[in-house]
């Protein structure tokens, strides 16, 4: 809770600082803050509290909240490089994405549908407005406006679902929806038709397939800094969102919604890969990536055993590193520029190879390649489908890791081509360099330790 | 505790040559090759051959530590015979690839040698591992260095060509990995020990499916015969030092893991499909020498015949006999030291002529008497002469067919008569022949310091194979024994 | 007026399911097929008050106040989401001028 609070004021502080034009105040401020945050989500390990019956936030939350606060934190850094050369609106950026990290705690904390509500309502608000943060630039606008109707009508279904849902039960309440399921061996047809609303609502939101089709655009439209945002903070905070939902509430009737959610996750494994190969767009080739990660972060949700919450803890972060690092690979090529084709990556390697090492072991990691921690992610996600027996899934996944390495292989091989001019020495300030290093070093280390990280989310 | 320094110094060498300016790299790293021999040396002789109990108990210098505790996972290590031997090819045979590339340019000599000397630390810890976790952890790594050497020092068209060998080789690893996960979902005590694995006891279905997994990935890797498609393609394009690894060495790993992970698992399963893999693994030798006899270029010829000396090591292995396992290690050590021969005969002439189409080559003897003296102890060797390493193996594994069933001998032969036709045939229209007008260099002392020692091992191991022998037949024995108690449980 | 609190009570909670099944669907509709933004954002401001309409409706039905709460908390969020909504839109319609989505045609759709 103490997290919770500090993070709001966090947010408005930024925005004063912003406000009375201390611009040089920001970036130490929200780091520290941040930082402080850190710690005191920390300090609620094990206590396990609940609150009002609104929130509970025990270990799954702590370990998710400490990993969407270190995403943002990575993400803080890069953006004190992208914005170096503007002042406008910094504090407002800043501020809304401290904003989303609160509604990516709540939806990881709720206790109650209306909390699960709230948090979503208010991480989606402040992402709308921060993928427009490019007003002049018509793909930004465009991209906004997708995410916000896509997004609002997500909510909708969500909602509608949640209704049913109190209907039925007479209860916001986790715990009372989950004796409910408990105790009755027949459930009416309302009670279904919520379920599978809320799925859809769910599945728009972490962008599986068949309701993914906005993800490569506003992917694309958007700001990279806030894409790399989108494809790390948001979808931890999505998919943990979703397994809670259905660890405590649904597992006793997976008759109801297991056949529909395999065929998304496989859907989504194949189709997003499949149309990544097809990509010359970097970003938008990052989005379909994304997608294919729902996708085989759907899995462990089809599992719901005993491991699924470390494996998709372990997953998400593995992949929240890789992301932040090729993304911030991409900023550091791409500069300004809000689009960039593929072959830019181009003769990368000769005069950075500190960018093009982080590039290398980003796309070895989201591809899947031991020791990295992409590796031991899709082993851990492989690992507790078989557990439930779900051998087909893992061989879709399988086929699927495979389609991907074409085209994450893709910009590692642009990037040692020796046919084109190098690219020059691209000057990044220390903290793109940190990021940078960060992103290697961790990958490497929670890939060969993964206990530092697998048992966290407990149960 | 010298098991885990076989794998880490090597890696350490690695990391020493991205901070060693470049024209130090080629020293330094052959020193370190010498150095990695010399402790291999030194691992052989505190080998005790005589211990023994049982296959684990033959295991030596283990090394067990808690890893990922959650999962089972712990880094074990230990050497065998069997093992060991794999070792000794691979630390012996690295400092002479080093060497071959004595007289190359190189472009980014740091990265290169960086490559190839993680690739040797991994090699090395697929040979040792003795966790399936683990074991496939260093499998994957393997696969990352040379996929660079291919990519950034390889010829024409090597962006394609290294894609499908990577494909191929991760498509057989993931199913691996799955058959590995389920494997481990089958053991007792929920552990990836190597122990475990082999006490678990499956039904003949399961067998079945765990077969096929992990001989996928071993077929792509050897390969046999439906799955080489990758092979003749990546040989000729690779740079020569990384032909060499491949052919040398990494293929070796495919044959290493059915004795180490299919056979002693699911024997049920090898049983009931021997004469499948048999119908590949020959057909497999006929088709790949028939190739080869109509080969021009030299890479291309030697990748090819390598496709059919491979196919009858792993046809001698699944006859599960003490002659084919015999045969099959003591073939795996000839054609390791055979082909990296081959392989730089080609380089060396590749060099002096910019070609290595047969065609275009003749009468290089009478400019160079002391090369052309090497390549036909090589060649002899590969078509197996007596006195050469290649004539034991070759002997014992179409010894050990031939009490399988006369026609799978029969075929197999063939490959004796195919080879000697096709390498005299590319010996005589190189060496022999016309005069050419061009000049030759013989050879240097570098390359002299690379055959020299390759034709000493073909004479030591085809005079003195007891050698082999000695190191491996306890472990041999014992794992005939833990299949035959394998198979008597599960009837 | 007691008759008439009695005609209500005779509207069973089927039908308010039903009101609101129908005005949840218009939404839906109006959202997949109307072409300009402004008809978009009312279609799903339709949506969210037929999800209105049906919690007061099981509020009182369960006789439990935290459906009405709820009611509330919706249209708070609705009413920023419709201002985010609306500046977003401002700031494309100075773009383009126009209201027609299919003008947006930047990005593959």
């Amino acid at each position: 809770m103490t997290t919770l609070v500090l993070l709001s004021l966090l947010g408005f502080l930024v925005l004063f600082l912003g406000a009375f034009e201390q611009k040089k105040a920001i970036l130490p401020v929200v780091i520290a803050g941040l930082s402080a945050a850190f710690v005191t989500n920390a300090l609620s390990w094990d206590t396990s509290q609940t609150f009002y019956g609104m929130m509970r936030y025990d270990n799954y939350a702590v370990s998710f909240v400490g990993l969407m606060i270190f995403s943002v934190l990575m993400i803080m850094l890069l953006a004190s490089y992208h914005f170096r050369n503007e002042d406008s609106h910094i504090a407002d950026i800043y501020a809304l994405m401290i904003f989303t990290l609160v509604g990516g705690l709540v939806m990881v904390s709720y206790a109650s549908l209306v909390m699960l509500f709230v948090g979503i309502e208010i991480l989606s608000i402040a992402l709308y407005i921060l993928a427009g943060s490019r007003r002049m630039n018509l793909s930004s606008n465009e991209a906004s406006l997708k995410y916000f109707l896509m997004g609002a009508f997500a909510s909708g279904f969500l909602l509608f679902g949640i209704t049913l849902m109190y209907g039925v039960t007479g209860s916001f309440d986790l715990l009372v929806i989950s004796d409910y399921v408990n105790g009755n061996e027949e459930l009416p047809m309302l009670f279904i038709t919520g379920v599978l609303l809320i799925l859809i609502g769910f599945s728009f939101k972490i962008g599986a397939v068949p309701f993914h089709f906005w993800t490569p655009d506003v992917y694309q439209g958007t700001p990279t800094l806030i894409t790399a945002f989108m494809a790390t903070v948001v979808k931890t905070a999505g998919i943990a969102a979703f397994f809670h939902l259905f660890d405590i509430c649904f597992s006793a009737i997976d008759g109801v919604w297991f056949n529909i959610l395999w065929v998304i996750a496989a859907a989504t494994i194949l189709l997003g890969n499949v149309s990544a190969v097809m990509q010359n767009e970097a970003k938008r080739m990052l989005a379909w990536s994304s997608v294919a990660h729902a996708g085989y972060l759907l899995i462990p949700v089809l599992a719901l055993n005993e491991l699924s919450a470390s494996a998709i803890f372990y997953y998400t972060a593995a992949y929240s590193v890789a992301s932040i690092s090729a993304f911030a690979v991409l900023l550091g090529i791409s500069q300004f520029s809000n689009e960039m084709p593929v072959d830019q990556y181009k003769g990368l390697a000769k005069n950075n190879p500190i960018m093009t090492t982080a590039l290398v072991i980003a796309m070895f990691s989201l591809a899947g390649i031991p020791p990295l921690a992409g590796f031991f992610g899709k082993y851990f996600v492989f690992v507790t489908a078989m557990e439930s027996n779900l051998n087909i899934a893992v061989i879709i996944a399988i086929a699927g890791s495979l389609i991907g390495i074409y085209y994450y292989f893709k910009p590692v091989i642009f990037a040692f081509n020796q046919e084109v001019p190098p690219i020059e020495k691209i000057k990044g300030n220390a903290a793109f360099n940190f990021v940078l290093f960060a992103g290697i070093i961790i990958s490497l280390i929670i890939g060969i330790f993964p206990d530092l990280l697998a048992n966290l989310p407990g149960n | 505790m010298i098991t885990a320094i076989l794998i880490a110094f090597p890696f350490l060498a690695a990391l020493l040559m991205l901070v060693v300016p470049a024209s130090k790299t080629k020293p330094v790293a052959l020193a370190a090759t010498l150095v990695q021999a010399c402790i291999t040396a030194w691992v052989i002789y505190l080998f005790d051959i005589y211990e023994k109990e049982s296959l684990l108990a033959n295991m030596q210098f283990i090394l067990r530590e808690e890893w990922i505790n959650s999962l089972g996972i712990s880094f074990f290590i230990g050497l065998d015979g069997i093992s060991l031997l794999m070792v000794i090819l691979t630390n012996f045979l690295l400092p002479l690839i080093v060497l071959s590339t004595w007289n190359k340019e190189i472009a980014r000599p740091g990265l290169f040698y960086f490559l190839m000397l993680f690739m040797q630390s991994a090699l090395v810890g697929v040979f040792v591992s003795l966790d399936a976790f683990l074991y496939y952890i260093f499998w994957e790594l393997a696969l990352i260095p040379i996929y660079f050497i291919v990519l950034l020092w390889g010829g024409e068209n090597r962006i394609k060509i290294t894609f499908k060998f990577f494909i191929y080789t991760l498509f057989g690893s993931l199913l691996m990995l799955a058959g590995i996960i389920w494997l481990y979902l089958q053991t007792s005590d929920g552990s990836f020990g190597i122990d475990s694995f082999y006490a678990v006891m499956l039904d003949s279905t399961a067998q079945r499916w765990i077969f096929w997994a992990f001989f996928i990935a071993y077929a792509i890797k050897i390969p046999l015969l439906p799955f080489h498609s990758w092979q003749p393609d990546t040989y000729t394009t690779a740079p020569n030092a990384g032909t060499m690894l491949l052919s040398g060495i990494m293929l070796k790993m495919g044959i290493y893991s059915i004795l180490r992970w299919v056979l002693p698992i699911v024997p049920f399963a090898v049983d009931a499909y021997t004469d499948v893999v048999l119908y590949m693994a020959v057909g497999g030798i006929i088709y790949a020498s028939w190739i080869a006899l109509s080969q021009n270029d030299l890479k291309r010829l030697f990748a090819w015949s390598s496709i059919a000396h491979v196919g009858l090591i792993t046809a001698g292995l699944f006859t599960l006999s003490r002659t084919g396992f015999q045969g099959a290690l003591i073939q795996m050590i000839a054609h390791g030291v055979n082909v990296v021969g081959l392989f730089f005969v080609a380089e060396v002439i590749l060099q002096r002529r910019n070609t290595s189409l047969i065609s275009a080559l003749g009468g290089i003897r009478t400019k160079a008497p002391v090369f052309a003296s090497v390549f036909m102890i090589i060649t002899f060797a590969s078509i197996a002469l007596p006195l050469t390493n290649g004539f034991i193996g070759e002997f014992l594994l179409l010894n050990s067919l031939y009490e399988y069933s006369y026609m799978f001998a029969a075929f197999a032969g063939l490959t004796v008569i195919f080879g000697a036709v096709y390498m005299l045939r590319a010996y005589k229209n190189t060496m022999l022949g016309e005069d050419s007008t061009e000049g030759f260099a013989d050879l240097s002392m570098s390359e002299k310091l690379v055959f020299f020692p390759i034709v000493g091992l073909i004479l030591f191991f085809g005079i003195y194979p007891q050698f082999i022998f000695n190191l491996t037949d306890e472990s041999v024995k014992y794992l005939l024994e833990e299949i035959a108690n394998h198979m008597a449980l599960n009837y | 007026m007691e008759e008439l609190m009695g005609s209500f009570n005779t509207i069973g909670i089927q039908h308010y399911l039903f009101l609101s099944a129908v005005l949840f669907s218009i939404g839906v509709t109006g959202v997949l097929y109307r072409r300009n933004f402004i008809v978009i954002f009312m279609s799903i401001e339709l949506m969210l008050n037929a999800v209105n309409v049906l919690l007061a409706a099981f509020s009182r039905f369960n006789g439990d106040q935290s459906g009405q709460v709820f009611v509330f908390f919706i249209m708070v969020v609705a009413a920023a989401e419709v201002a985010v909504g609306l500046a977003i839109l401002v700031m494309i319609f100075r773009n383009i001028r126009s209201t027609d989505i299919n003008a947006l045609r930047n990005l593959k759709w």
